[in-house]
């Protein structure tokens, strides 16, 4: 494969790095993020987690705690950790479609997070 | 002075792969997470000079947000590229699972590449508890309590890494400077790693 001066490397970086900042800055400019309930007021009931964290809050709140909150989590960053090792045994497919079923299942897991908690309250 | 060399050169070669200039390719994702990092920092250092970790989190973070000049976008700022970042990071890795890049002799950055997600995850966990809402109180006593339930270390190992968060506010000290100095600082070291390791393992192009 050709070998090509880095200049070009940082050229398309740059234009990439570009778009990241004006989108970055419109969502600054036009989105207040929450802060939450002050420490002050009345306590709520029930705390939502921010998203990034949904799926962990469907686990614990289904699971038993020691499945939910330790194993399950463990056991998907070793499946994800795994990924090329899983590759050499099982070969390309079978790998992918273990990845790509964990990856699948954090993402169900924030669905569900979003419908129950974000949308129906 | 040879080990730094071979550093520099790596991170600024001369010459790179054709491939690794095909957008269509990358997606310019690893890049983009690397510069909502950069963004991260400086927004962070600038909210560093306003913000109170403990008791008064929670009130200076409303002065910045409607006080301090410029304090409500920079702190929107830091919020979004941190929104950002965990998304970009993770279209980074479905990318390299869709190019096959974690295969030899890439297979240790992959495993660095999980590091820095889990590090990513564990930077916006302990922002959010720095915002010292009652949230924030709620989010630190789950993670207490997770702890807790690892026999022996467990407690221990909450302690160190927050202290001793009220129910009310999950702002203390101790996750202050996880949140500002230890972890960005590691994940920092890390990403340099990362990015000697993808010109050492052949450069992105195609396997
Ligand atoms: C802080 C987060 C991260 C940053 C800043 C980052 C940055 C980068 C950059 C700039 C590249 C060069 C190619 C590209 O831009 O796509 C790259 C390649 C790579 N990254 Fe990441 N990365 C991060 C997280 C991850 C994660 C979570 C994984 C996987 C679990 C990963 C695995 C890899 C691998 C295997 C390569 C080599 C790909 C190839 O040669 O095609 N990285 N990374």
């Amino acid at each position: 494969m050709a070998r090509l001066p880095l200049k070009h490397l940082t050229e398309k970086e740059g234009i990439a790095a570009l778009f990241f900042l004006a989108f970055c800055l419109g969502l600054a400019l036009m989105f207040q993020p929450s802060v939450g309930t002050s420490n002050q007021a009345p306590s709520v009931s029930h705390a939502v987690a921010p998203w990034i964290f949904g799926p962990f809050q469907i686990l614990l709140l289904y699971l038993p705690p020691r499945v939910g909150a330790l194993l399950i989590p463990i056991l998907i960053i070793a499946g994800i950790s795994g990924l090329p090792w899983l590759v050499d045994v099982l070969g390309v497919k079978w790998g992918q479609r273990i990845f790509m079923t964990l990856f699948v299942f954090v993402c169900a897991l924030l669905l569900w997070f979003v419908v129950k908690e974000l949308w129906w309250t | 002075m040879n080990d730094s060399k071979n550093f520099v050169n790596h991170i600024r070669p001369r010459f790179v792969p054709e491939g690794a200039l095909r957008v269509l390719y990358t997606f310019c994702l690893g890049g983009v997470s690397f510069l909502a990092f950069i963004v991260l920092g400086v927004t962070g250092l600038l909210l560093m000079f306003h913000y109170q970790p403990g008791d008064n989190a929670f009130s200076s973070i409303l002065t910045i947000s409607s006080v301090i000049p410029y304090g409500g976008v920079i702190r929107n700022l830091h919020y979004w590229a941190g929104q950002l970042m965990v998304v970009t990071v993770n279209l980074h890795m479905l990318r390299v699972v869709w190019t096959h890049s974690y295969k030899p002799p890439k297979q240790l950055n992959w495993l660095v590449g999980v590091g820095l997600l889990i590090f990513v995850l564990f930077l916006d966990f302990t922002g959010y508890l720095l915002i010292g809402s009652q949230e924030s109180g709620a989010a630190a006593t789950v993670a207490v309590n997770i702890l807790g339930l690892i026999r022996l270390i467990g407690s221990g190992l909450a302690q160190i890494l927050f202290g001793e968060p009220s129910v009310l506010s999950g702002s203390t000290l101790v996750v202050y400077v996880w949140h500002c100095v230890a972890l960005p600082m590691v994940a920092f070291l890390l990403q340099l790693y990362h990015f000697w390791r993808v010109r050492r393992d052949g450069g992105v192009r195609p396997l």
